[in-house]
């Protein structure tokens, strides 16, 4: 349905003010505040979720390929969600859905950190082995529980893995917006120190900064932010991946600036991304972690290309 | 004394690491940690760093490592590495302005402090080039001026660790960067405690120098006494001579 931009603001200017200065039909309005104001603001706040958490995690790893996409967090995450839309009734998934998906992506990444650390900060080739070995688990996972499941919960199922902000509403949408600002707020308390650290653990400690409890609080913040992305609007990745390299060519890698940038870039793009994924192939509409997916994969494989020889 | 080891032990496995009784460090000297590879050096250096675990005390001005807030500790004791993995494009002085983490500072008077300690490493030039794009040297030059930065607030004298500071250095830049060690020890009562492997800079740099065999102390001496030919042919097998130069310094050839 197209509704023109100018009444469109107008019809949210007059929901708010109490003014009536759109022409629109009321079910043209509904169309607005059901469906698209929810969604662009999800796919803002997931942007922005995705983004710092794909920033914080390159640095905890001290490795710029490190996106929760990519190294299998996600699919942890999706695992998590998964069961969650299996076990729960429909009534409780609102909740059971993200707690379920924190937990799965915190798994991941704790295993994944565990595997992949020595003390020159953490090998490439071994983390994105086990970002495969994960993501063929998780989807061997999730297809048995596909298989696994009736008509309505298979149907539950399908929507939520297509990935896509389709399904916002306002209990997604407060979701996001809460877990986007905390984790601003406190991945910039910690920004000075997830500096040092990228000088490696020792130097960090050296430093004087409690290293352990600062890669704990860390890897439950992102597990925290990608679980929650996860669960409203299924995998999307490559976004925490290109979002904080283009904010670090730009504006080097100080993550006091970076953190932030990324948050806002990532909104924007996914914002971008959605509006496009929508609108490329009308009627049907692409899922936007397929569209994400098709532009990050080959600036990947180039990032890789870049740093190939010193992997 | 601003170290004071007693009873210290580490145990790597089964086998026997490291044995120190009693050693230390005193203010305003630069004191050099010296034996064959093996010998127990860098794991004296780590132990003291707190790198590794193990058993006995180590006190810095009389207060267990262990009891010192972390962020005050850090404003008295610094750790130059011998390498660090930097994957990401900060530049020089950045890098440098990371040794303000444990310091209580404003931007303006941070990067006011790194132009500076910059310029006491030698390394000022080096202010807008990318980290990960410098030689052995520069990094190692960058670090020193980080670790200067990070002591600067120091309201006791600090410790100064150096783990082979001239490793990846020209001859000039060894000099030089040895040179400014020890001027920073004697003008400004930083205790440094360095493992070095040129005998003939402990002979020249060093204040105090300690001899380190299979994970024990030999001997404590000034490096001049410590530095004998008969003991360079004992613990480095290396039979050498030594002369007096024209400045009248005694060198090992």
């Amino acid at each position: 349905m197209k509704l023109p931009l100018a009444q469109s603001l107008l019809s949210i200017l007059d929901q708010l003010a109490g003014s009536h200065h759109s022409e629109l039909a009321d079910y043209e309005r509904a169309v607005i505040w059901e469906l698209r104001l929810p969604r662009t603001i999800l796919a803002v706040f997931v942007g922005m979720l995705l983004a710092q958490c794909g920033a914080v995690m390159q640095g905890l790893f001290r490795n710029p390929l490190a996106d929760p996409g990519v190294i299998g967090v996600s699919s942890g995450a999706a695992v998590g969600a998964v069961l969650a839309i299996y076990f729960f009734p429909t009534s409780m998934t609102w909740w059971a859905v993200p707690v379920s998906a924190f937990c799965g992506g915190f798994t991941c990444s704790l295993f994944i950190y565990r595997l992949a650390q020595s003390s020159h900060g953490t090998s490439v080739l071994v983390l994105l082995l086990a970002g495969i070995a994960i993501s063929a688990m998780a989807f061997s996972i999730i297809g048995l529980i596909s298989y696994l499941s009736d008509d309505s919960r298979l149907r539950d199922l399908t929507l939520w893995q297509l990935g896509s902000l389709a399904g916002a509403d306002a209990t997604r949408v407060w979701m996001a917006a809460v877990a986007a600002a905390g984790l601003l707020w406190r991945f910039q308390v910690r920004a000075a120190a997830l500096n040092a650290l990228l000088l490696g653990e020792a130097e960090a400690r050296h430093l004087g900064i409690d290293v352990e409890r600062l890669k704990h609080e860390l890897i439950i913040l992102v597990a925290l932010g990608v679980g929650l992305a996860v669960a409203c609007a299924g995998i999307i990745s490559f976004v925490g991946l290109v979002v904080p390299h283009f904010v670090r060519t730009l504006n080097g890698p100080d993550h006091r600036s970076l953190l932030p940038l990324s948050a806002l870039l990532g909104g924007v793009l996914l914002l971008v991304a959605d509006v496009i994924a929508r609108l490329a192939l009308q009627p049907a509409e692409l899922p936007v972690g397929m569209l994400t997916a098709l532009l990050g994969a080959p600036f990947f494989i180039v990032l890789l290309l870049q740093i190939k020889g010193r992997v | 004394m601003v170290l004071t080891i007693e009873n210290l032990s580490i145990v790597h496995g089964s086998s026997f690491g490291l044995g120190v009784d009693d050693w230390g460090a005193s203010q305003g000297q630069l004191h050099a940690l010296l034996g064959r590879n093996g010998a127990g050096k860098s794991t004296l250096l780590k132990c003291i760093a707190g790198e590794l675990t193990y058993r006995g005390s180590i006190c810095l001005h009389d207060l267990d490592l262990s009891r010192w807030d972390s962020t005050v500790r850090a404003r008295h004791l610094a750790v130059l590495p011998q390498a660090s993995q930097l994957n990401f494009s900060f530049s020089a002085a950045e890098v440098v302005a990371l040794g303000a983490t444990p310091l209580a500072m404003g931007w303006r008077d941070v990067q006011a402090e790194v132009r500076r300690v910059m310029s006491l490493a030698q390394c000022e030039h080096l202010r807008d080039a990318a980290y990960p794009g410098l030689s052995g040297g520069e990094k190692q030059r960058v670090h020193f001026a980080r670790c200067l930065l990070q002591l600067s607030q120091a309201d006791k004298p600090p410790l100064l660790l150096l783990d082979e500071p001239t490793s990846a250095q020209d001859l000039g830049q060894q000099h030089s960067l040895l040179q400014q060690v020890r001027r920073l020890a004697e003008e400004e009562g930083y205790s440094v405690v360095a493992v070095l492997h040129d005998l003939n800079q402990a002979l020249r740099y060093a204040h105090r120098a300690t001899l380190l065999d299979a994970g024990k102390v030999v001997r404590e001496d000034t490096p001049q006494l410590l530095l004998t030919p008969e003991r360079v042919q004992v613990f480095w097998g290396y039979p050498a001579e030594r002369v007096v130069n024209q400045r009248g310094e005694a060198v090992l050839v």
